[in-house]
């Protein structure tokens, strides 16, 4: 493209970015989940982060139900999704050398929620709501969560002290060699103890105030 | 003789090996607790869901064998009162003569009436498919009906796994009296990590490949009926001296068995008197240039018990010329036994290739040339290549052709005295993996997720005091995917011991290890990172938020199944890349075999019978099942994803597709016109089972493209044409020889029919 002057060109740019910008891939936690038709009950919760470009997932925003995703800090993250009736509409199923239609007992989908900040998986909340009533909410830490790529906003999953098998007998110090240290322990636990006790001693005999009340205390 | 028999003619050998120590591979006399142990680490059970030892006040270990099954028995005293927490781990191995017994074994031990000693009450528990070896279950309280009994019994959970022949039991319990369990115990004793445990137990156990089945194809066999009873390789042990193969392996030799270019001479010649028509070398691929070889059949581990395929096979080849030589390093001759894929080059010797081998023997082989004479090492398992590496570089080292000393790797690398060397690196326990975390199926839900996989990872060579350590590996979450703490050195600085932690998200493959000891010099050696099936699919795809994975592949790649699914996948998903089907938001669930059959395909899919995959035009989802199609059906996971899409689509043109709203535009017209008057047509109506009236169901007729595509068609008050246009979608566009063929019937509806397919842009 060859611009007539470096105005057009910037109007080509000013225009342009935000396109660009909207465009680029973001942070996304992806929430799976089961409705029964039968019991109107949530569940089979579990979700995945990815990094994906928001216009993949904008269109599917539409419905009257709403998920959010919030901390204490606030919402972070809504998306609204639709429940389908399955008495209106049939489901085909296809078999390896037949088919038939009916309907199914489940019905399972994936809501996107863009990350716009990092969560901590022990302070985040799911909850489902209809009409303004909540019908699910559900710790991000009782969720089984995978993390498939993250940039700049990630579910911070808890940090558990790890647990690691014994070392091979090789490197671990003999039991000869841990008894040393603890008679060199003792000996020295021994020594400061002493000095401790003298030095005690010693201010307790300089500092002390005596133990028999002056004669002429008034308690007399 | 060839240099590629020794990978590859030695196929022939194998055969007659593998059967003359078959008979004592199924024979129940070798019941003895270091046979169990190695299906069953004992490091592995005494750190059952990370228990530390150290809180373990009191424990029994017993074996018994019985009738052919042996189990290892564990009894962990954990509490204050030694004897009041009851912590059971019980595994047993079952060794059947057949399969078929077999699995008789595995339904009588995963028979929950077969377990229960008391009232059953099987609200309380749940079975459910482990994808383990041939058939696997995991029963939660399978015993809780003994609670009347036993009241404080609050968890308990059975693992049956069959593989071959061989059936696998793992069962832990915890009895606290009705007291509790103390939180220590409580914390880690739960159904999540319980059930991890058994599964990765009993992976393990069934992990090595076909050691029991009588239709695979057998590996190198040794024992009390090996090859040849010889202990040593005099041929080859200049280059591989036996001992250096134990320090660097750091496992002990059970047997070592050589072949060479005089013995097989002298085999060929006594084949030859007895059978002078014997083709047993007939496919043997010529290598020319060959004077001498040898090969070191080397055997872990004890073995008096089953035969091992902890093994690798050391070689050598003098070649008459340089070029002859280089000609072996580069490309290693096939045969009809075994396949070699290169992988790549390998920096030892002057030239080296690394290979993958496939066909009758499963591994890898290095191959390194030093002048005139090449070095091979044959290896199974993917941790072993830092380990074969050493090996060869030792063997490399300066000679050139003459097997006289053994260079010390220290010579061979180059290095000066204070810098570290690294002969090996494996993990402590040695079952364990290095693997980007630990999976956990919930199986429930269908999904795996991964907690950190911990372990002690062992680096042995030689100056290696004030170690710190580091990868190159950086995690899909942009952080890195390997943390080492506690870093202990052995007295004699030639072992480092690590915590290592590798995260759920490390980057699978090679990764660098980089060990600075206190003189601040480094060394660096490969480590592979592995990933499971489900792994593989999920990163795969992660890029498009439309397709999900749900089940467990749970084996490590490269995994053919895997392979071929997502290949599969990728074929359906290229299928619906267009503008029309783009438009619907279509997202499409794939689910694992047994997870689809057992669990989710009747919760999605209306119908009972067997159902590759379903879709609905209320919603984007389409549901498919991990499928492999008998003979004679096209019915691939890629034709699925096809022809749900055609619904999909159909339904939007039809302005019934919920999701995506629309206005019915005049395809259904335009196809109904096509049709003309079905009643001309002497093959319909259906019959039930869909099939034409002469019962066949794949011929084309009267327009359509087999007899499902009628379905509904001569509906009296609302006939459909859905199956009509899926499945001649699933023709026109993924089957071209069956479309050039039914357009040529003389039938002009077909050709009608694929017109209005590319004008809707189906």
């Amino acid at each position: 493209m060859i611009f007539k002057n470096f105005i057009s060109f910037y109007i080509v740019i000013l225009i342009a970015t935000p396109l660009f910008v909207f465009a680029s891939p973001q942070d996304y936690l992806f929430v799976s989940f089961d409705y029964n038709h039968t019991t109107n009950v949530f569940n089979n919760i579990s979700a995945d982060q990815r990094v994906v470009d928001p216009l993949s997932v904008a269109g599917q925003d539409v419905g009257d139900y709403i998920m959010t995703l919030e901390d204490s800090q606030g919402i972070i993250s809504q998306a609204k999704f639709f429940i389908p009736d399955p008495t209106k509409v049939e489901t085909e199923s296809l078999g390896n050398d037949a088919g038939a239609y009916g309907s199914p007992e489940y019905y399972s989908t994936t809501i996107g929620l863009a990350l716009t900040r990092p969560v901590h998986a022990d302070g985040g909340t799911l909850a489902v709501s209809h009409n303004g009533q909540i019908l699910l909410s559900q710790k991000l830490s009782d969720t089984p969560i995978i993390i498939l790529k993250s940039s700049s906003n990630s579910i911070i999953m808890p940090i558990t002290e790890p647990i690691f098998p014994p070392y091979p007998a090789d490197v671990v110090p003999s039991q000869g060699k841990i008894l040393l240290w603890i008679v060199l322990g003792i000996i020295g636990l021994a020594v400061v103890s002493t000095g401790v006790y003298l030095f005690i001693r010693k201010s307790r005999n300089s500092q002390l105030p005596p133990a028999v009340p002056p004669e002429d205390s008034s308690l007399q | 003789m060839k240099r590629n028999f020794i990978t590859i003619g030695i196929g022939a050998l194998v055969f007659i090996a593998f059967f003359m120590a078959t008979p004592a591979m199924i024979r129940a006399d070798e019941c003895t607790a270091d046979s169990i142990g190695n299906y069953f680490p004992r490091t592995s059970i005494e750190s059952f869901v990370g228990i530390p030892a150290a809180s373990i006040t009191g424990k029994g270990i017993n074996y018994s064998c019985n009738g052919g099954s042996l189990t290892y028995n564990f009894r962990l005293n954990i509490g204050d009162d030694g004897s009041y927490y009851k912590y059971k781990i019980y595994v047993a191995l079952f060794k059947e003569g057949y399969p078929t017994t077999a699995h008789n074994r595995y339904l009588e031990q995963s028979d929950i009436s077969y377990n229960s000693a008391g009232v059953i009450k099987s609200d309380q528990r749940t079975k459910v498919p482990l994808g383990i070896g041939d058939e696997s279950t995991l029963i939660t309280n399978p015993d809780y009906g003994n609670g009347a009994a036993n009241p404080g019994l609050v968890v308990d959970y059975l693992g049956v796994a069959r593989k071959g022949n061989a059936v696998f039991v793992v069962r832990a319990s915890v009895v606290p009296n009705g007291n509790g369990m103390p939180p220590s115990l409580a914390s880690k004793f739960n159904a999540s990590n319980v059930s991890q445990e058994i599964k990765y137990l009993l992976s393990q156990a069934a992990k090595e490949p076909d050691r029991y089945s009588q239709t695979a194809t057998p590996g190198p066999s040794v024992g009390r009926g090996g090859v040849s009873g010889a202990t040593s390789c005099p041929q080859t042990s200049p280059y591989f001296p036996l001992n250096r193969v134990e320090s660097i392996f750091g496992k002990k030799i059970g047997v070592a068995n050589e072949f060479s270019k005089g013995s097989i001479e002298k085999l060929k010649k006594i084949i030859g008197a007895i059978d002078p028509n014997n083709s047993l070398f007939s496919d043997e691929p010529v290598v020319p240039g060959t004077l001498d070889w040898a090969a070191c059949y080397i055997y872990f581990g004890s073995v008096s018990g089953q035969v091992s395929q902890d093994q690798i096979i050391t070689s050598f080849t003098k070649m008459d010329s340089v070029e002859n030589a280089h000609a072996m390093i580069a490309g290693l001759t096939t045969s009809q036994n075994a396949q070699a894929t290169l992988l790549g080059q390998e920096n030892i010797g002057d030239e080296g290739s690394l290979y993958k081998i496939t066909g009758n023997y499963i591994g890898y082989e290095i191959i390194v040339r030093k002048g005139v004479m090449t070095f091979a090492v044959i290896y199974v398992n993917l941790n072993d290549k830092v380990k074969a590496e050493a090996l060869l570089r030792m063997a490399a080292g300066d000679n050139q052709s003459s097997p006289t000393g053994q260079p010390s790797p220290s010579t061979s690398t180059k290095v000066t005295d204070l810098a570290p060397i690294i002969d090996s690196v494996s993990t402590s326990p040695t079952s364990a993996v290095l693997s980007a975390g630990k999976e956990f199926f919930h199986d429930q839900i269908g999904i795996v997720t991964f907690v950190d996989n911990n372990l002690i990872l062992v680096i042995k060579g030689k100056n290696l005091k004030g170690a710190t350590l580091k990868t190159d590996n950086i995690g899909l979450d942009g952080k890195s995917g390997i943390e080492f703490q506690g870093i202990r050195v052995s007295a004699d600085r030639t072992m480092v011991a690590a915590q290592t932690t590798i995260k759920p998200t490390a980057k699978e493959g090679d990764t660098i290890l980089t060990f600075t000891n206190s003189a601040g010099k480094s060394a660096t050696a490969k480590i592979d990172i592995l990933i499971t099936g489900t792994q593989y699919l999920q990163r795969k795809f992660a890029d498009n938020n439309n397709i999900r994975f749900f089940g467990d592949w749970p084996d490590y790649m490269p995994y053919q199944r895997v392979l071929n699914l997502e290949k599969s996948v990728k074929n359906g998903l290229q299928a619906i890349n267009k503008n029309t089907y783009n438009k619907l938001g279509i997202m499409i669930q794939i689910y694992e075999t047994n997870s689809w059959s057992n669990f989710q395909m009747a919760k999605y899919c209306p119908l009972s019978f067997m159902v590759v995959g379903c879709a609905s035009p209320a919603d984007r989802i389409i549901y498919i099942g991990e499928f492999t199609p008998p003979p004679g059906s096209n019915q691939t996971v890629e034709a699925t994803v096809l022809h749900e899409s055609a619904h999909k689509l159909h339904f939007y043109y039809e302005g019934s597709y919920i999701p995506v709203p629309s206005t019915a535009n005049s395809f259904d017209k335009e196809w109904k016109s096509v049709l003309g008057n079905l009643k001309s047509c002497s093959y319909l109506p259906l019959l039930k089972d869909n099939s034409w009236s002469d019962r066949t169901k794949r011929p084309f007729r009267c327009g359509f493209d087999w007899s499902y595509g009628a379905y509904r068609v001569q509906d009296l008050v609302l006939p459909k044409f859905y199956e009509d246009v899926a499945t001649l979608t699933e023709t026109s566009r993924l089957n071209p020889a069956r479309l050039n063929e039914i357009k040529a019937s003389g039938d002009p509806r077909y050709i009608q029919k694929t017109n209005l397919l590319d004008k809707y842009d189906f």
